[in-house]
């Protein structure tokens, strides 16, 4: 609990942080299972290039949810600095 | 300072961090417990390495936890003691009680209170407390509710009509994720206190120079692994509070709650506003259930856990403040830390027999 000077600026910056952080995870995170699952649905229903389109949608959502969970560590690490 | 006395203040700190670290353990894992996305002896193991992990992380500890609620000429040696033993006595009531309340909040109402009877109501400072304390505390639990509460509508509808085994298998894996940032971050966050703690001891004790202090290797390895080895242990009846008591969750939920309070942590690591973890998974977990409907909420379970929240911090106050007041009546000094140290070690002590001697004698009539 380390702690700056509580200004109006510093909680919108917590609200705004926490809600894009936390919406996008779970956005980004859903996205992966359902182009997964898709995918695998496609395949099955023998259309290729729909399932090769869902995949790489599915590689795009799981890159842009390790960013944040990357992003997430960096700020963590760096908050020893 | 004696040697004697530093010692004590050391192992109760150290003691603290243990009680920290048990009480938490539930922050991280139980979510990915109660969705059996890790069995419980896996989930425990995993977050008492991370959390071991994240305590040799941030080294910003000097002027962390009483700085600017309490003023400094107040910190001495026996306010520390009094302050830690009543943080202690505080996290095991609430375990006993099975609640999950702020480990940070007893510490901070530890020290405020054992200030006050030092001191006087002059040494706290109140605007301090406001700041850093009190609208933290409001906050943080409804941000993570709402958060929660607004990711879970978003993957309900994201993957709403895909098969339900594929979307709990994925979200169990995600859990892995999420479980492990928050035990990384709790490290990272908590592990500074103790080592904050012992550093002002050694700084008053004469140990370390004042005007440059380096928090010593053996400071920051003990208590990683004080901290590490308490959330081995793990708090096993707040770990069923707050993953299965408050709501039935599926790993879905699990996902959402768990990734509000590591994205509410983070961003407010990131501006420096102190909230605890305790708070946010909590507030998560109840925005996860009511995003489902408000009655998969157990909103009794909810409401003791927000009175324990409210009552934590002036509970350790009273309970540090009267801690200090025996040390003064014990004669001060080295006598009556010690003698409350070794009071409180045979307390532990015959608590331990008695659990054992009740697991060991069959009940009557069984």
């Amino acid at each position: 609990m380390i702690a700056a000077a509580l200004t109006a600026g510093t909680l919108l910056g917590v609200v705004v942080s926490a809600v894009a952080a936390g919406i996008g995870v779970t956005a980004a995170f859903s996205t992966v299972i359902y182009c997964a699952d898709r995918a695998d649905e496609l395949r099955r229903e023998r259309r290729s290039g729909a399932a090769w389109a869902m995949s790489v949608a599915g590689v795009l959502a799981l890159a842009a949810c390790l960013a944040l969970v990357v992003y997430g560590l960096i700020l963590v690490v760096s908050k020893g600095k | 300072m004696s040697d004697a006395l530093l010692v004590v203040v050391v192992v109760t700190a150290l003691a603290f961090d243990f009680t920290n670290g048990f009480h938490d353990t539930a922050n991280a894992v139980a979510a990915s417990i109660s969705t059996r996305a890790m069995p419980p002896n896996v989930a425990v193991g995993f977050s008492a390495i991370l959390n071991f992990v994240g305590a040799f992380i941030s080294l910003k500890v000097a002027t962390t936890i009483a700085s600017g609620i309490v003023s400094a000429q107040a910190t001495t040696t026996t306010v520390v003691f009094a302050a830690l033993l009543g943080a202690i006595a505080w996290n095991l009531i609430t375990w006993r009680l099975a609640l999950p309340s702020s480990s940070s909040h007893a510490l901070i109402g530890g020290l405020v209170g054992a200030a006050w009877a030092a001191e006087g109501a002059g040494a706290i400072k109140a605007s301090g407390l406001v700041d850093k304390v009190i609208v933290p505390a409001i906050i943080s639990p409804v941000l993570a509710f709402a958060v929660a509460w607004a990711s879970i509508l978003l993957a309900y509808r994201v993957v709403g009509r895909r098969r339900p085994g594929t979307v709990a298998r994925g979200f169990r894996l995600g859990q892995i994720l999420s479980s492990g940032l928050l035990s990384l971050s709790h490290g990272t966050n908590d592990g500074q206190k103790t080592m904050g703690v012992i550093t002002l001891a050694l700084v008053a004790g004469g140990s370390i120079p004042a005007n440059n202090v380096q928090v010593p290797t053996w400071v920051i390895i003990a208590s990683a692994t004080a901290l590490g080895l308490g959330t081995y242990a793990a708090g096993w009846r707040i770990i069923k509070t707050t993953g299965m008591r408050i709501i039935k969750m599926d790993p879905s939920q699990g996902f959402a709650a768990q990734s509000a309070g590591a994205a509410a942590i983070l961003a407010a690591s990131h501006y420096g506003f102190p909230i605890s973890t305790t708070h946010v998974i909590n507030g998560g977990v109840m925005g996860a259930g009511a995003a489902k409907r408000l009655s998969a909420v157990r909103w009794g379970v909810a409401g003791n856990i927000v009175v324990a929240w409210m009552v934590t911090l002036p509970a350790a106050a009273i309970m540090a403040a009267a801690i200090w007041e025996a040390t003064q009546a014990l004669g001060g000094g080295l006598s009556g830390p010690l003698v409350l140290f070794t009071a409180a070690i045979l307390t532990v002590l015959l608590v331990l027999v008695r659990r054992r001697r009740a697991h060991l004698v069959p009940a009557p009539g069984s």
